[in-house]
């Protein structure tokens, strides 16, 4: 059995077995172990690919090529720190007995069914398949956004669940539409859907189905990455969730939705119809980057605050393929990475911070770096490296996306890019200043080191990557902008 | 296509087309569910129809599984979650009935024009289903707008998901099969998972009526 096959079946079977196994120190072990492996055969898999490239798993419905690689490398490196921190987290919020021993179970099982869904999901050639997958998601994640099975967590899962539903409903409508136009364009050569075999015929294909079933999927899946203004269940699904599991949905979650919104947009820019969907793009890509700047603005939970960035963050990933140049598109893949690490560090230590503070509202977290200093350096950290200063690698990115749209004419765009970005900024820094440097409690406690151990790690990580990419990841991006070509 | 089939299509377009009039202008909730699972019937009869007119073996396949699971398992679990719940009360609507049902022909129309383009394309072969089943997705979406019980708000998404189903029938005989079979287990849990929720959130709420969730703002 090779890797690809063994990280596809690992998480699966974690999930059967933690499903099985009574809540207790066994149960530890296991997730352990399963998210050590997940992550181990992860990174080898994206490894071989970034060394030899694309690798065919199953003809016409299993594929993993330089762009899966690198939703692959995002799915496992966030997947495997929310794995670590979950243990810690859960741990001290059983402390606190704010859910029931036999929950832990069910945690467990349903993490790595989440992750291995995504997993499923980056490997799928087929568009069809692909959106199985991403509704799989969304159901493997409806009991972790109502896991604390309180009325706010019940609202917010219930919204999710059907948003997502309504939203996925038009995506497959538009992958129906795009079968329509393969068979009635090429007939059997078309395929079944398969993502490269469209890709190839893409030239046969009715250019009007094709914008009219990029529409659909547009709204489809954005409704699942959050693009405004279908984003309204966003920020309550990601902040009533545990935060490991925040961690994931808008690390992770959120681009996978864009990935598989991203393969439909190439079989466009083959078709000759990049314009259309680019500038489709960089609409809702503008309109849900101010969307979450604003009310960035206007936040008093914190939670909500990094689920507001995370559609202002989609948005700006968004607008960088609206651009519709390499440079750009460049730009928004850096972006993905490290947007993804960053928002996993501020989920994963605020849900450290909410445990010490007892509370959501901003207004109540004053001086953390006081009481808690550890756990405050590591969201600091985060804050700093979200909103974009450097040496962390998202100032990178969107300087990139900045000047790329600038250098391909957009300047237009451009302005309002730097106008939201700079609101975006002033917000987070407003809310999150006195958070960590205020006034606070002296009331300093000895956090032991398994809790804020992963957090600085993580932030360690993403300096480091914002310093230097290390070559495999190099020569993966350069194989993923030879696929993209504007 | 034969002319009994033909004719036999005919009455089945006719037949789900007024599923959809009946969700729309229907106020209590038992007759409501009785309805979607009608309506899935339905579905899998013109699936078999189609299926022995032209011998795609998958086709076969889809319509005894849309028989079974979404005109049988389906419905049946939506009883027992409403006769566990003791729902009697009507079904709130934002719109009253006329208007709703006013609404309901003005999406038949849509449906018609927004089918049109696809027809120019080569989608003539079924052209009165591929009509159908547009104005049934609508018709789903209304309902999921403007009802306000959880189970009102299920059996919308069901529609939608029937409407969906038979475009594809309409446009290219079904999905691969892998696909539609994916879609098929989808909705079922989804289906379920909502079914739970309902359940939690009657407990938490004491209600089912969606627009006392409000918790959650800004």
């Amino acid at each position: 059995m090779g890797a690809l096959q063994a990280l596809l079946i690992l998480p699966l079977a974690t999930a059967l077995v933690c499903a099985l196994l009574k809540s207790g120190r066994l149960l530890a072990i296991v997730h352990a172990a399963g998210a050590a492996g997940t992550v181990g055969l992860g990174l080898w898999v994206v490894w071989g690919v970034a060394q030899n490239g694309p690798l065919t798993l199953i003809e016409q419905w299993l594929r993993l090529d330089a762009l899966s690689a690198w939703l692959l490398l995002i799915i496992v490196a966030v997947g495997g720190w929310a794995a670590w921190s979950s243990v810690p987290y859960l741990a001290e919020e059983r402390r606190k007995g704010v859910f029931p021993q036999t929950k832990l179970r069910e945690y467990y099982a349903l993490f790595h069914a989440f992750w291995g869904t995504m997993l499923w999901m980056a490997v799928c050639d087929n568009l069809g398949l692909m959106w199985v997958f991403v509704e799989a998601t969304t159901l493997s994640t409806a009991f972790l956004v109502a896991f604390y099975n309180e009325k706010r967590a019940l609202e917010a899962a219930w919204k999710y669940v059907i948003l997502s539903f309504v939203g996925i409903a038009l995506a497959l409508f538009g992958t129906l539409l795009v079968y329509f136009s393969s068979l009635t364009g090429l007939g059997e050569k078309g395929g079944l859907l398969s993502w490269v075999t469209l890709v190839q015929q893409a030239s046969q294909l009715d250019p009007g189905v094709l914008k009219l079933a990029f529409a659909l999927v547009l709204i489809g899946y954005g409704t699942k990455m959050g693009l405004a203004p279908m984003h309204t269940w966003l920020p309550d699904a990601h902040s009533q969730a545990p935060a490991p599991i925040s961690a994931l949905l808008s690390g992770v979650l959120l681009n996978c939705a864009f990935y598989a919104l991203l393969r439909f947009h190439l079989i466009l820019v083959e078709a000759g119809l990049g314009g259309f969907s680019s500038s489709l793009l960089l609409a809702f890509g503008l309109l849900t980057l101010g969307l979450g700047a604003l009310f960035i603005l206007v936040q008093e939970d914190y939670k909500r605050l990094l689920a507001y960035s995370s559609v202002e963050n989609m948005g700006l990933v968004a607008v960088g393929f609206g651009f519709n140049a390499k440079a750009a598109a460049f730009g928004a893949l850096l972006h993905l990475l490290y947007h993804a690490l960053s928002k996993a560090l501020l989920f994963l230590s605020s849900g450290f911070l909410y445990l010490r503070f007892g509370s959501k509202r901003i207004a109540d977290v004053t001086g953390a770096l006081r009481s808690t200093p550890w756990v405050a350096i590591a969201f600091f950290a985060g804050v700093i490296s979200i909103i974009g200063v450097p040496p962390f690698g998202v100032f990178m990115s969107k300087f990139s996306i900045l000047s790329a749209g600038f250098a391909s004419n957009h300047a237009w765009a451009g302005g309002l890019l730097i106008g939201w970005t700079a609101l975006a900024f002033v917000g987070f820094l407003h809310a999150a200043a006195p958070m960590v440097l205020g006034k606070g409690r002296d009331d300093l406690v000895r956090e032991p080191s398994w809790t804020w151990g992963p957090l600085l790690a993580l932030a360690g990580l993403l300096l480091i990557f914002g310093l230097y990419l290390p070559e495999p990841l190099r020569a993966l991006l350069d194989q993923v902008l030879e696929m993209i070509k504007p | 296509m034969s002319d009994a089939l033909l004719g036999a299509v005919d009455i089945l377009n006719a037949l789900l087309l007024l599923t959809g009039f009946l969700l729309v202008g229907y106020k209590r909730l038992l007759p409501y569910v009785r309805v979607y699972a009608f309506q899935s019937m339905l579905l899998a009869a013109l699936s078999l129809a189609l299926a022995l007119q032209t011998g795609i073996f998958h086709l076969y396949v889809m319509a005894a599984l849309t028989l079974l699971i979404k005109g049988a398992l389906i419905p049946w679990s939506l009883f027992a979650l409403i006769a566990r719940l003791q729902i009697k009360r009507e079904i709130e609507t934002t719109i009253n009935v006329p208007l709703s049902l006013l609404s309901a022909g003005a999406l038949v129309v849509l449906a018609q024009w927004v089918a049109q383009p696809l027809l120019a394309r080569g989608a003539g072969g079924m052209s009165i289903t591929l009509i159908v089943s547009l104005a049934l997705v609508l018709m789903g979406l209304f309902l999921m707008a403007t009802r306000r019980k959880a189970i009102t708000q299920i059996v919308g998404l069901l529609t939608m998901e029937n409407g969906l189903f038979l475009t594809g029938v309409a446009m290219t005989s079904g999905m691969p099969m892998l696909v539609e079979l994916g879609v098929l287990f989808d909705v079922f849990v989804g289906i379920s998972i909502l079914g739970i929720f309902v359940f939690r959130i009657r407990q938490a709420f004491d209600t089912v009526d969606m627009e006392q969730l409000r918790e959650l703002k800004g």
